[in-house]
């Protein structure tokens, strides 16, 4: 027991330190919640437990979760490989929503190829959607050196706009009561893996974790993960090390805005009759929160994206069960963010412990060495 | 062409220099707001939120106070409680700061949807219940003048607060003492500290200030020509403030300068709608001019840095030549 005092390290102690960050922040966060349920709702007790515990109490309520998780998976992937090279491209929210737009413009095509490839058809066609989307920013950033934040806020106002201009016009059934494209042929369709009660869970929950996968890899296992992270840590250094910055910076947003185009294509494909976005839907902000929540770990988005899935899910239900509305799962989900964001929370605390380590550590050694000068 | 021809005689018209002028007063005060934090190098995207939150209190604040100036106390304080956080959160706790502001401002865009539905079982809009609004002021003279007369009186009490914010953020800036300490704060933070500047301190003052004038932006949303609030009702106008000030660099003259520029293209993206182009595309109008005006300060910039090395190389030749002279 004693040696293994002795041997704390510093990272450890950050980790933990980190890890009771997430805790508290939290812990935070829920303490705010119950504020909110006890000023709007009647029965504040019964909904907080309802708050707590409503996605596990029935299987097609789990399943309505998982179905909930599945589009943030490919979105915080995505946001992870941006953010590991420190590209604050928040264009994301929008590429996932061209990326629907485009996918769902062949997906709408009768017989245009048998059920798997007609899939891959659609979701290539997303990529294409997504591909533009996240350059655009990207581009302007290292040509002419246009402030990234601003420029991708101002793309998502314009790609929104247009989106809404091709579902309104171009691509809207005619005849049709909603705004909405055609029908999504069966061909296109992601098959159903299970049927709980009315909730048809699809494809696309595996897709997103294998994607999880794929990015985990991309960026701690190859050669371009290595260099983006590099240019994300310090882009000074990784220049003098003979990094090309820009190269890094556009295959980072490619990759992105393929996984958002998959991402996107496999929610539509898989959980909508038609296209009816009118307008982008947040998977995008979700994205960057899960992502932040991960540390840029695409394997941690995935418990990431179920804790997301969870509040929106006991959202959902405690809209149905009661008077409190269903924005509270996002401001909840905004004060997690915040709380989690803040380094310097408990930062005081976790240096005394890291000083206090290394002095017993240095009268340990000391001991130990007049013991063996003994 | 057609469209040309017929766009023509509505830009030269009193009543559009009117819309623009009505336009451009949240994009000026909040242009100002943007300049001050960027002289003090607080790179903050949540005026946004401020004037969201804003509005929803000003709004509110005026039908439960059941006075004007309440209302107006209460958005200015609910603006600071934005700015005080924001500035807590990124200077004290060292929190990254587009992301920050990312989540402060999608924090007050549902948060006040959910109080909206709390207080007055609505989502959508507070147009229910009574409000006050800043007072209309006629100046006597001048409302007699034809073209004149018709811009520049008759507006909101905000619209002129506008134009004077300009002056003040310009004195307060270049002329202030407080100032000087914002820019040497802005500029280089490490020199500022060693003469015994308060670097935290100076970004919060230059927070609370910001949040001032993004608090009046807010209120005249929900409190001037329209008497209530809309849920997200302010779409997008603090972001084009923050462009307006990185395009004037931080500089309030020309932040009014661009913030007009924005409203101009704004009205003309309206009068385009009236002209039976897609609503959709005229409204794409100002955000593609912020992107247009982005991409040529920032190349600017770039050049102005290259520039700048160009002229200590030719320094060095210099000196190279007269020592082999």
């Amino acid at each position: 027991m004693k040696k293994k005092e002795k041997y704390i390290s510093t990272t450890q102690i950050e980790k933990r330190f980190s890890l009771i960050r997430t805790a508290l922040a939290i812990v935070i966060s829920l303490l705010f919640c119950f504020l909110l349920i006890f000023i709007s709702s009647k029965q504040p007790f019964q909904d907080i437990v309802t708050f707590m515990i409503a996605p596990l109490t029935s299987p097609s309520r789990f399943c309505l979760m998982l179905l909930k998780m599945s589009p943030l998976l490919f979105t915080s992937v995505a946001v992870c490989i941006l953010f590991s090279a420190n590209t604050a491209n928040l264009a994301v929210e929008t590429a996932f929503y061209a990326a629907a737009l485009s996918s769902s413009v062949i997906s709408v095509i009768e017989g245009f190829a048998p059920a798997p490839l007609h899939f891959i058809a659609a979701a290539i066609a997303g990529c294409l959607g997504s591909i533009i989307v996240l350059l655009i920013p990207a581009v302007l950033e290292l040509k002419f050196n246009a402030n990234i934040v601003v420029s991708s806020l101002m793309l998502n106002y314009i790609i929104n706009l247009l989106g809404n201009y091709l579902i309104c016009g171009p691509l809207k059934e005619p005849g049709f009561s909603k705004e909405a494209t055609k029908l999504i042929q069966e061909s296109a369709k992601l098959p159903i893996i299970a049927n709980v009660s009315g909730q048809k869970l699809h494809l696309g929950i595996i897709i997103g974790i294998i994607c999880c996968v794929v990015g985990w890899f991309i960026i701690y296992k190859t050669n371009f993960g290595y260099e983006a992270r590099t240019v994300g840590q310090n882009p000074n250094f990784a220049k003098f090390s003979g990094i090309n910055v820009g190269k890094v910076i556009v295959i980072g947003s490619l990759i992105a805005a393929i996984f958002c185009g998959i991402g996107a294509t496999s929610e539509i494909n898989g959980y909508y009759r038609r296209m009816e976005w009118e307008g982008s839907i947040g998977y995008g902000w979700d994205g960057i929160m899960i992502a932040i929540l991960a540390n840029n770990n695409p394997l941690f988005c995935i418990p990431g994206a179920a804790f997301l899935a969870y509040i929106r899910t006991s959202a959902d239900i405690l809209n149905m069960t009661s008077n409190i509305p269903i924005e509270i799962a996002n401001v909840v989900q905004q004060v997690v963010i915040i709380m989690i964001a803040a380094k310097g929370l408990l930062s005081k605390p976790e240096k005394k412990a890291i000083i206090a380590n290394a002095k017993k550590q240095a009268e340990l050694k000391e001991k130990e060495l007049a013991e063996n000068n003994g | 062409m057609s469209i040309i021809s017929r766009l023509l005689p509505l830009i030269f018209s009193a009543n559009f220099l009117n819309s623009v002028v009505r336009v451009s007063t949240p994009l000026i005060l909040c242009a100002m707001a943007a300049c001050i934090g960027k002289q003090a190098n607080v790179q903050t995207i949540t005026y946004e939120g401020m004037m969201l939150l804003a509005a929803f209190a000003g709004n509110l604040g005026t039908s439960y106070a059941k006075s004007l100036a309440g209302g107006i106390i209460i958005g200015l304080l609910a603006s600071l409680a934005i700015a005080l956080f924001y500035g807590f959160f990124n200077i004290y706790l060292d929190t990254y700061d587009t992301l920050l502001g990312i989540a402060v401002n999608n924090f007050v865009s549902f948060f006040t949807i959910f109080m909206l539905f709390v207080l007055i079982g609505r989502k959508s809009d507070s147009s229910t219940i009574p409000s006050f609004t800043y007072p209309i002021v006629n100046i006597p003279l001048i409302n007699k003048i034809p073209i004149i007369g018709t811009i520049f009186t008759g507006q909101s009490l905000v619209t002129y607060i506008a134009i004077i914010s300009v002056f003040v953020a310009h004195f307060i800036v270049y002329k202030s003492r407080l100032g000087l300490r914002i820019r040497s704060v802005g500029r280089s933070p490490e020199a500022a500290e060693s003469l015994g500047i308060d670097v935290k301190k100076t970004k919060m003052i230059a927070l609370v200030l910001s949040g001032l004038f993004a608090g009046i932006a807010g209120e005249y949303m929900s409190m001037a020509n329209v008497s209530f609030f809309t849920k997200n009702m302010v779409s997008g106008r603090g972001f084009i403030g923050i462009a307006a000030s990185n395009l004037a660099l931080g500089r309030p003259l020309f932040g009014l300068l661009y913030a007009l520029m924005f409203a101009v293209s704004q009205v003309l993206a309206n009068q385009l709608q009236m002209l039976q182009l897609q609503y959709q595309f005229a409204n794409m109008l100002p955000y593609i001019v912020t992107i247009i005006g982005l991409c040529i300060t920032g190349s600017a910039e770039l050049r102005k840095e290259k520039f700048g090395g160009k002229a200590k190389d030719d320094k060095k030749k210099a000196e190279k030549e007269v020592k082999t002279e």
